[in-house]
């Protein structure tokens, strides 16, 4: 279609002429991603430790020597009453306190613990994994130097990510969000923005159909964010190595699809909103919930049921599900036809819904 | 060219358009006179299919209004009140632009672009972004853009706002050769001077016409010299 | 000082008119704090897991039973095949597959021991840690169970000292504060100046006889109220609806709140005299803070974990001193004096984020 062609064109002069813009939308993206990706991470770097020795073990020693020599600990000191190392605690010298009992080898009541943890949860992220590592480090120290070995082994492997690098996870995640903050903002701007200078009048008077005027601003952003999009991920690859061990092409497919869901909804909000300041809020309460319940940051199996849904109904969701999944896991297309069809559906839905809602005609 | 039968425009309780009728011929300028908020605005933007009207019917250029507004598109242009060219675009990019949605192309569009950056003397300027222009200038290119696919009906919306006398007269040249063409100008305004340049003129007060004749006629029955004195007369 | 009235009560007869707007910035930290209140969570719950069991003994199916019953972890599927495990993992239906050895139940508890094999998803590295961590725990609490009297290490029951019940909510209520109050002031501030420059209103401005800076704190002060209203009811939702403690100083608190809101004001401020136009002012407030205050103030991410490097530009972050306040306050109950620290930063920041608008606004003068 020429005329949708010549919205296209319109629209790109005008992006790429507006100086002030420009760097928003090309360079912050870029140096949110590489900056972020450091900061988002559960990984432990060092752990403060307080021994608490409540029964003058003779092992203490030894157990605080590999402690201190363990890279993910450092021992602070060891307390032989409750009080003291609680004070350290609520200082916050030590994230966590390892108790031992006292009649640590005599017979032992089966429901007496020998080992308490007390760990510090107010940064509860940590917490959990803290817990992990704490209890891992114990059971195998008591595993190597007493009869107390755990009788069944688990030996795990972490697939995908050997190293439990965050940053492959993240980079794409970030990366997926960034895109969608800034397409869903420019277009939730744009037709209100039409409407606040008065050009909306003159488009509107002229043979333009909704679907070339839909298509028209809808067609541009596409192409920017893909570009957006590309420009992350080859630059996630080259400087933090992130792999990318599926198909190209599947991302490609994912990609346009997923930039059609969430640029619709910006142009549905656009068409709504009497200005835009309302659209630029109203977007970004959605982009809020949207980011929050991704499933990036927080656990979506873990949320109660009706949350979970919410989660389900989120394009980002499934997105970033099919970017990990596809550049960790090379995960192929036809595993991935729920969320294809979820996000082809939504987008037809939001398109559809956006065209109708502009009207040539109050 | 266009007639208007009782057309209303209602804004929950507030009636700003109140069932105006009028008939205009091909050809003729048709000044739609009257005080900011009498509802000129409103008028004009339902004759364009801008405002859906709350009742009445019109028909323009040969198409119905109500259900055949795509049509009246094609045949019609339009001027609006707020400035609506596109600031960050070139004279041409404009041009071109607004050329291409009415379906302007190749070499009809070239020549059409180039008869409006000569007739308006910009031709060293035609690379020059739009907003750099100062308003009246603006004007009258907004004016060129709205006939540039030779539509039957031009609606013109208070297209001298803002600008000095001189270009208003200058402005007013160009429509005037226009209308010479054949095509029919529907404008509205708040000067009442510009009232002598239309064939006829109708006056608008809280909506409804009280007013609709030749200048010369309606200063001849109220026994007055000057458009200002009609108005004067009339909306006491 | 008339003028000075006048031009705060104009300011609030125009934020007033867009009701749209005004429902969204009141209803929204409501709808925020309560989705996530109850949604978010960094516990582990309902994981699926998939199970490749060699042996097919009874020990075998009451481990497998011991940990579905859990709620931390719900069997998905018995896999038949080893094939199928590669599969099954990268098609996102479970997160983690036990492969249980032959020779499982023959060796276990008798001479050696028993091999399970965890193959963990570990492109959600979060995830993949605390389920390692849990599944231990429950191993050997099934151990424990099926031979009490044998030599293992019987590792507690962990506590967690200020949160017994490890309630997420408590950690996520502070940051998620800060984070709203943060953008929503950002944001309606950076717009109010780059409105009037865009629409020419700041020359009158200028030549009235209001000085720069009681025009810029005039258009401060109505935002400021509204947040106010809005810190109250984050903080009333937060205690009545999630439990939220507040061990210490209620005034303390909200002496807090306010200093913290004026800082967010004055961002928004900072940015609309940087910027030349409303979009970009907008899209700075927004896009360009949402992300750096969710992922730089300890909101999501400890702090401490974070290269260095970032651990001081998050020092910058207004947000993450507002939340080691909360915290502070309402978690651990203390006062002032462990916390004088971070008050001063905030103040500190407020203050030169003011200073640079007065001067970026006098320059802007003079052009």
């Amino acid at each position: 279609m020429r005329i949708l062609f010549i919205l296209i064109i319109k629209e790109l002069k005008q992006i790429f002429r507006n100086k002030g813009m420009l760097p928003i939308i090309f360079v912050m993206p870029i140096l949110q991603l590489l900056i972020l990706a450091n900061a988002a991470n559960y990984e432990i770097k060092n752990v403060n430790i307080a021994i608490l020795d409540l029964g003058k073990n003779d092992f203490i020693p030894e157990i605080s020597a590999q402690l201190n020599a363990n890279n993910y600990f450092t021992l602070k000191g060891v307390k032989y009453d409750k009080a003291s190392a609680i004070s350290l605690l609520d200082r916050g010298e030590v994230d966590a306190i390892i108790a031992f009992q006292h009649n640590f080898s005599a017979q032992r009541m089966p429901t007496t613990p020998q080992v308490q943890l007390i760990i510090n949860t107010i940064d509860g992220a940590s917490s959990g994994i803290v817990l992990s590592y704490i209890s891992g480090f114990i059971e195998q120290y008591f595993a190597q130097n007493s009869a107390m070995k755990p009788l069944i082994n688990l030996e795990y492997t972490n697939k995908f990510n050997s190293k439990l690098d965050y940053k492959t996870v993240m980079v794409p995640g970030i990366l997926v969000i960034l895109v969608s903050l800034i397409g869903v903002f420019l277009t939730a701007m744009n037709i209100a923005r039409e409407k606040e200078i008065g050009t909306i009048d003159q488009l509107n008077v002229s043979p333009i159909t909704k679907l070339q005027f839909i298509g028209g601003k809808l067609f541009p952003m596409l192409i920017i964010g893909l570009g957006e999009l590309f420009f992350g991920i080859i630059l996630g690859r080259v400087l933090y190595g992130i792999p990318f061990a599926g198909n190209p092409l599947t991302v490609i497919t994912f990609a346009i699809v997923f930039l059609f869901v969430m640029l619709s909804f910006g142009l549905l909000i656009s068409t709504k909103a009497d200005s835009q300041q309302q659209a630029m809020l109203i977007a970004y309460v959605f982009l809020v919930v949207f980011i929050m319940f991704s499933g990036l940051f927080t656990s979506i199996e873990s949320m109660p049921i009706w949350a979970n849904r919410i989660s389900q109904a989120i394009p980002i969701t499934h997105f970033i599900t099919v970017m990990r999944s596809v550049m960790l896991k090379a995960t192929p297309l036809h595993l991935l036809y729920r969320e294809l069809l979820i996000l082809l559906g939504t987008g037809g839905l939001l398109f559809t819904v956006a065209t109708l809602s502009y009207k040539k005609s109050e | 060219m266009i007639t208007v039968n009782n057309l209303t425009k209602k804004f929950g309780k507030f009636t700003a358009v109140d069932e105006i009728s009028f008939e205009v011929p091909k050809g003729e300028i048709f000044g739609f006179l009257g005080a900011n908020g009498a509802g000129k605005t409103t008028a004009i933007k339902m004759l364009c299919g801008l405002s859906k009207p709350t009742s009445g019917s019109a028909n323009i250029a040969g198409y119905d209004l109500l259900s055949q507004v795509e049509q009246v598109k094609l045949n019609i242009g339009y001027m609006s009140q707020k400035f609506s060219l596109y600031d960050d675009l070139t004279i041409s990019e404009n041009i071109d632009f607004y050329g291409g949605l009415y379906r302007l192309k190749g070499n009809e569009l070239k020549q059409k672009k180039e008869k409006i950056v000569q007739e308006l003397g910009l031709n060293n300027q035609r690379n020059a972004l739009v907003g750099f222009l100062p308003l009246g200038w603006k004007q009258k290119l907004a004016f060129s853009v709205a006939t540039i696919h030779d539509p039957k009906i031009l609606f013109l919306d208070e297209p001298t706002s803002g600008v000095d006398p001189i270009t208003r007269r200058k402005f007013w040249e160009i429509i005037i050769a226009t209308a010479n063409q054949g095509i029919t100008i529907f404008v509205t305004t708040h000067y009442l001077d510009e009232a002598e340049y239309c064939d006829r003129i109708s006056i608008m007060v809280n909506g409804k016409i009280i007013a609709l004749d030749s200048p010369a006629n309606l200063k001849q029955q109220l026994n007055v010299s000057t458009t200002a004195e009609i108005f004067a007369q009339l909306t006491r | 000082m008339k003028q000075f009235i006048y031009f705060i009560k104009k300011e609030f007869i125009h934020i007033f008119r867009d009701t749209k707007s005004l429902i969204i910035l009141f209803a929204l930290p409501i709808i925020q704090i309560i989705l996530f209140g109850f949604a978010l969570t960094n516990e582990i719950k309902n994981v699926n897991f998939a199970v490749y069991d060699n042996s097919k003994s009874d020990t075998s199916l009451r481990l497998i039973n011991k940990i579905d019953a859990t709620d931390y972890f719900t069997l998905h599927k018995y896999l038949n095949n080893p094939d199928d495990i590669e599969a099954i993992l990268q098609s996102n239906k479970v997160k983690f597959v036990l492969v249980i050895d032959e020779d499982f139940s023959r060796l276990y508890p008798h001479e050696k021991q028993g091999d399970i094999q965890l193959l963990l998803d570990a492109s959600d590295p979060n995830i993949a840690t605390n389920i390692r961590g849990y599944l231990q725990n429950i191993i050997t609490t099934f151990s424990e169970e099926e031979f009490p009297l044998s030599e293992q290490l019987h590792l507690a029951t962990t506590k967690m000292y200020y949160n017994p019940e490890l309630k997420s909510v408590y950690l996520f209520i502070p940051g998620l504060m800060a984070f709203i109050l943060t953008l929503i002031s950002a944001f309606m501030t950076s717009i109010t100046l780059t409105k009037e420059k865009e629409l020419g209103n700041m020359e009158i401005l200028l030549i009235s006889p209001l000085k720069p800076y009681q025009i810029i704190i005039g258009k401060v002060i109505p935002y400021a109220l509204l947040s106010m209203i809005n810190i109250a009811n984050i903080l009333l939702l937060g205690t009545f609806v999630f439990g939220m403690p507040l061990q210490g100083s209620l005034l303390l608190l909200l002496l807090e709140s306010i200093l913290f809101l004026l800082n967010s004001l004055s961002l928004g401020i900072l940015i609309s005299s940087f910027t030349s136009s409303r979009q970009v002012a907008m899209m700075v407030a927004l896009a360009g803070l949402l992300l750096p205050t969710m992922l730089l103030s300890g909101f999501m991410f400890p702090i401490n974990n974070m290269p260095l490097p970032l651990q001081y530009f998050s020092k910058i972050v207004p947000a993450t001193h507002y939340i080691i306040i909360l915290k502070g306050i309402m978690i651990k109950g203390v006062g002032l004096q462990y916390l004088y620290k971070e008050t001063l930063i905030l103040a500190l920041l407020t203050i030169f984020f003011i200073i640079i608008s007065i001067k970026k606004f006098n320059v802007r003068l003079d052009k």
